[in-house]
């Protein structure tokens, strides 16, 4: 078990994160740690396989006595219902835009307080950052009704706007509490180091911390991504006027009604395909990420 | 940028104003009248996407109509079940409210306490059928003591007894059980011949289906005042009374000697299950036969192995009451055109549209149940059951769901094996501290 | 009652410190400048004062009157302020206490397991092949994209007593017909912090392993060179080197993971069926049933607020400890 360099990191500046990866490990022990992470994955696995497979599965499976756990025959109908339904697209569109908005507004508003709490003592930054927690312990059901009367008032009730500038009290407070335990592991030498090597202010920013943050912003940006993909109370009590939806509003037409059962095989299809451009985005956010590391950010 | 800030000053100073003005309204709510003249204007209409599935056709004519008549445009917004109840809290408040909403019957008495519908009692006259609406459902729609109307019927569901001819044939009952203690027949004769069958239900009665448990209840205690009594000021149980309990002890009778397995369970999952081949009976809406033997989900070789009948009562042709399910329409006093809104229930409820409706869900009028049974063979027995005597929730703006979950709760633990009366006398008294405030 | 003398002195503290406190020299890059840390936080305070300020104004107002009814939330007039007589009433139910006791309970089973599970995982992410971190990262990303609003069905199916696939696994071990049928949610004491816990963590976990595991990026690697070169053993090494570095992320994630555990409710919702009978409820659970989904505002205001201030008085000594991160004399 010894450590081996194994990326060319940063040649230029100091090596503060590179991975505390063992690839010199012994073989056997790679093993070992590869078949539990292969148990883990299979365990958490495991929900999203069935739902997966109930997707496929045509009545033959679903009416066997016994669960089965590979469907007899596969069935494409569940897709092609999501795909003929007229609202799928539309939905999506409305999802992204929230979500791409809300995302980028609260990682550049919560960037900027993350570093402002993490590099400067000011009067005001305790009551700040408490604030910031204790907004986060607010139960949402309990003051929908108020924000609803709010955005009303403001006329963004129906608006995806609306719904962004919501979602921003749920990602902001959590984008500062978290990049700021990122910021603060960066020494503030560098920044002064970067200053003498006759960069600016705003050049340091740019090329020592918002580099060195990667690693937080992306853990946070997806936080932030998947709970505005995936938010339905906001979403469907502050879109209500304009009639317009979210895919989370959407997939609850397939839910059972007084008048029909539930069609859970479209229902679980269009969740995996609404979900799917989530984890292809990260997938190759996850690349940038890595890719990010090992060049060394630092290149001033 | 710019519009960002801009948008933010504007949350900003609203808030400024909002928390200075309350809405001035009082109890006393508007009168509706019908009004003709839209030209030029656009109406929201929210309807459950039970209609967008279901008969799309009807609304589809009402609109029609509804241009002709008034040169008026309109919107329908779909909508689901789920949280509705908050969105109509929220929307019901504020200035831009829609000029038709649809909502369950049994929602309906907090918004009308709270004047958050235009009064519907001088216009109901020129609805057509308004004199024959299904009693439940138009209880719904009207204040406690029925003198003012608020909401207009628009469908009804009923539960019945979804029954496998074949294993019942074959277990040597011909004809279909009139009363309970055929019933009881019935099923201790199907019971065994499938002795052999692993998990077998003669009838799979869910613990926390409490409507088709307090149904049994109505059985014995009458349909009037289940759950509790008013005298127009405070409410008293009826859970308790001997002769409901004596109901419910019939239900728990069922559970215990043909029903196997969920106790801790609703009936969500029961079409699926009796799909799987080891269920002979359930009760349920007329549409679950359906899901039964859909070629989906279901089993399609079931088909025309199943029949549906309401549900026996102690004597032949009085069947168990049922509990009668269902919708209503009404017109929000805070919506801008409420004049239009009453004209398009009229129109949307009215005998054309109600009677195609009919071939898709019951009709809200008592005339028009004939339409519906004719429509197919499967619906007589729903058919049946509402036009029967069927019975309600307490007609009160304190009901809410939290009671729902309390008795589901309480026959789900009835069905484990509690003392019925004991479990009764809990949760009538958390009922009861919910009703009287 | 405690609850509120332990929420005191955070406050006064706080505000002494803000108080006495001369700005510290600041280091690292802007410095200089007074206005310049107000000119950062601005856009986060503007929208939260913008989008906030109202309704936490309203939980606050409520909480002092008796609108317990829609009736009265329409028509304010019909309305009274009562003081603290809300209060009492909440605070005044036996069923109160015995689900905040429940709550903390639970609480801390899933904090525990979930943290100490996403840390196990997170390392055997580092130890692992390339092409098995790919797909332990693919499948988090699922079950962490998956909506709460489907994954409470699959883990209804899963569970099921008749037909559930759990069941049927255990079958297939034990050979039993009986465990076919086993039913996890009649007692709920297996309901909850078996079924509920295990459906809580495995939602939980993408979250913490992933974030763990980029905070573990930060770990310089001549410092674990360095430790291993002095003799110190793998856990030592962890101990001195590993923990410090990440301590800031650990820590706000456990304090998270606390808030967001705490407060629960779409999952165990979701797994009774929508009606979640009294043996499940945890505050979350509560506040709905007792309060939100009766329409009774005040109450749940109550609720909202007691629950806030419990959380804060669990978190007191921590927040103090979280306040220094970033301090400037660190």
């Amino acid at each position: 078990m010894t450590t081996t360099v194994d990326a060319p990191a940063a040649a230029a500046g100091p090596k503060v994160r590179a991975k505390v990866r063992t690839t010199g490990q012994r073989p056997v022990m790679t093993w070992i740690w590869n078949t539990l992470g292969l148990g883990f994955a299979a365990v958490m696995g495991f929900p999203i396989y069935w739902m997966l497979i109930t997707t496929f599965k045509t009545n033959k499976d679903l009416i066997a006595k016994d669960p089965t756990f590979w469907p007899q025959a596969f069935s494409f109908d569940s897709y092609k219902t999501i795909f003929d339904d007229k609202e799928f697209l539309p939905a999506l569109q409305n999802t992204i835009a929230i979500t791409l908005g809300s995302v980028v507004l609260g990682l550049v508003v919560g960037f900027l307080a993350a570093v402002a709490v993490a590099r400067f003592g000011f009067r005001g930054r305790n009551f700040f950052i408490v604030t910031m927690l204790v907004v986060q312990m607010v139960p949402l059901l309990a003051i929908i009704g108020p924000l609803f009367v709010v955005m009303n008032n403001a006329g963004m009730t129906g608006t995806l706007f609306g719904v962004m500038l919501a979602y921003l009290v749920f990602t902001v407070p959590y984008v500062v509490w978290t990049l700021r335990s990122f910021i603060v592991n960066i020494p503030a030498e560098l920044d002064e180091a970067a200053m003498v090597d006759g960069c600016t202010q705003w050049g340091a920013f740019f090329r020592v911390i918002l580099p060195l943050t990667l690693p937080g912003l992306i853990t946070t940006g997806v936080y932030s991504w998947i709970q505005a993909w995936n938010e339905f109370i906001v979403a469907n009590v502050l879109l209500s006027t304009g009639g317009q939806k979210t895919s989370m509003i959407w997939l609850t037409f397939y839910a059972t009604t007084p008048t029909r059962g539930a069609d859970y095989g479209s229902q679980m299809a269009g969740a995996l395909l609404v979900s799917l451009p989530v984890i292809v985005l990260f997938v190759i956010f996850q690349k940038k990420v890595s890719a990010g590391l090992t060049a060394g950010a630092v290149k001033g | 940028m710019n519009r960002k800030i801009a948008a933010v000053a504007a949350i900003a100073t609203v808030l400024v104003a909002s928390a200075c003005s309350s809405s001035g309204s009082s109890g006393d709510a508007k009168q509706a009248t019908l009004s003709k003249d839209g030209k030029g204007k656009k109406i929201t209409v929210w309807l459950m996407d039970d209609a967008q599935k279901g008969w799309p056709s009807v609304v589809e004519a009402a609109k029609k109509q509804f241009k002709e008549e008034t040169g008026a445009d309109v919107d329908i917004q779909w909508q689901t079940w789920t949280n509705y109840t908050t969105k109509l809290d929220t929307a019901l408040l504020s200035g831009n409210a829609p000029e038709v909403i649809e909502l369950g019957n049994t929602q309906t008495a907090k918004y009308i306490e709270a004047g958050s519908f235009v009064d519907l009692t001088g216009v109901k006259s020129q609805f057509e059928n308004s004199d024959k609406y299904l009693d439940s459902l138009a209880a719904s729609g009207q204040t406690a003591d029925g003198s003012k109307t608020y909401a207009i019927p628009y469908y009804a569901g009923a539960r019945v007894l979804i029954y496998r001819k074949d294993l019942f044939a074959a277990a040597g009952v011909a004809n279909p059980p009139t009363t309970l203690a055929e019933l009881k027949d019935a099923l201790a004769k199907v019971k065994a011949a499938n002795a052999s069958t692993p998990n077998f239900s003669a009838l799979y009665l869910p613990g926390q289906n409490w409507y088709t448990a307090a149904s049994f209840g109505a059985g014995t205690f009458g349909v009037k005042n289940i759950v509790a009594k008013s005298d127009g000021d405070k409410w008293t149980g009826t859970l308790t009374d001997p002769k409901f309990v004596e109901g419910v002890k019939v239900w728990n009778d069922l559970q215990k000697e043909f029903s196997v397995g969920g106790t801790t369970t609703d009936e969500a999952t029961q079409d699926a299950l009796m799909a799987k081949g080891n269920i002979a009976a359930i009760v349920g809406n007329g549409w679950e036969l359906g899901q039964v033997a859909d070629p989906k989900v279901g089993d399609p070789g079931l088909k025309d192995k199943l029949a549906s009948i309401a549900l026996p009562g102690a004597a032949a042709g009085q069947p168990t009451p049922a509990f009668l399910g269902g919708s209503d329409l009404a017109v929000p006093a805070k919506s801008a055109n409420p004049g239009l809104g009453a004209t398009f229930l009229q129109i949307f409820t009215n005998t054309k549209q109600q009677t195609e409706l009919a071939k898709f869900a019951i009709p809200n009028a008592k005339n028009l149940v004939a339409a519906y049974k004719a429509a197919a063979p499967a619906n007589k027995a729903t058919g049946d059951a509402a036009e029967g005597q069927t019975w309600f929730i307490p007609n009160s703006p304190m009901w809410s769901g939290a009671d729902e979950t309390a008795l589901k709760n309480a026959f789900g633990a009835i069905a484990a094996g509690g003392d019925p009366a004991a479990e009764l006398k809990k949760v009538e008294e958390t009922v009861l501290k919910d009703l009287n405030g | 009652m405690s609850v509120t003398t332990n929420e005191t002195p955070v406050a006064v503290e706080e505000t002494a410190a803000a108080v006495a406190a001369p700005p510290p020299p600041r280091r690292g890059i802007l410095a200089g400048g007074h206005y310049i840390p107000y000119a950062m936080i601005l856009p986060a305070v503007v929208a939260l004062v913008g989008v906030l300020a109202y309704p936490l104004y309203q939980l606050f107002d409520l909480s002092f009157q008796n609108i317990n009814r829609y009736s009265y939330l329409v028509n304010p007039a019909l309305a009274k302020y009562i003081g603290f007589e809300g209060y009492t009433k909440v605070l005044g139910d036996d069923q109160f206490w015995e689900v905040v006791l429940r709550s903390i309970y639970f609480t801390v089973e899933l904090v525990v397991l979930s943290m100490v599970l996403g840390m196990l995982f997170a390392l055997l992410l580092n130890r692992v092949s390339g092409w098995v971190k790919v797909v332990c990262i693919t499948v988090m990303m699922f079950v962490w994209a998956i909506p709460a609003l489907v994954t409470g069905t699959i883990f209804r199916w899963l569970f099921a007593s008749n037909g559930g696939v759990v069941d049927y696994i255990g079958y297939l071990f034990t050979g039993d017909e009986k465990t076919k049928h086993y039913d996890w949610f009649a007692d709920p004491t297996v309901g909850l912090y078996v079924v509920g816990a295990a459906v809580i963590v495995w939602g939980a976990l993408p979250f913490l392993v992933l974030g763990l595991n980029a905070a573990l990026t930060q770990v310089p690697k001549e410092l674990m060179e360095a430790a291993k070169l002095d003799g110190a053993s793998s856990l030592q090494a962890f101990r001195h080197v590993v923990i410090p570095v990440i301590k800031p992320f650990l820590m706000i994630s456990a304090a998270l993971s606390f808030i967001w555990d705490f407060q629960v409710f779409a999952q165990i919702f979701s797994l009774r069926n929508t009606s979640p009978e009294p043996g499940y409820w945890t505050i979350g659970t509560y506040l709905f049933q007792k309060g939100i989904v009766a329409s009774k505002y005040s109450d749940s205001s109550v609720i909202s607020i007691a629950m806030i201030l419990l959380m804060l008085a669990v978190l007191v000594f921590y927040i103090r400890q979280m306040l220094k991160i970033g301090a400037q004399d660190r």
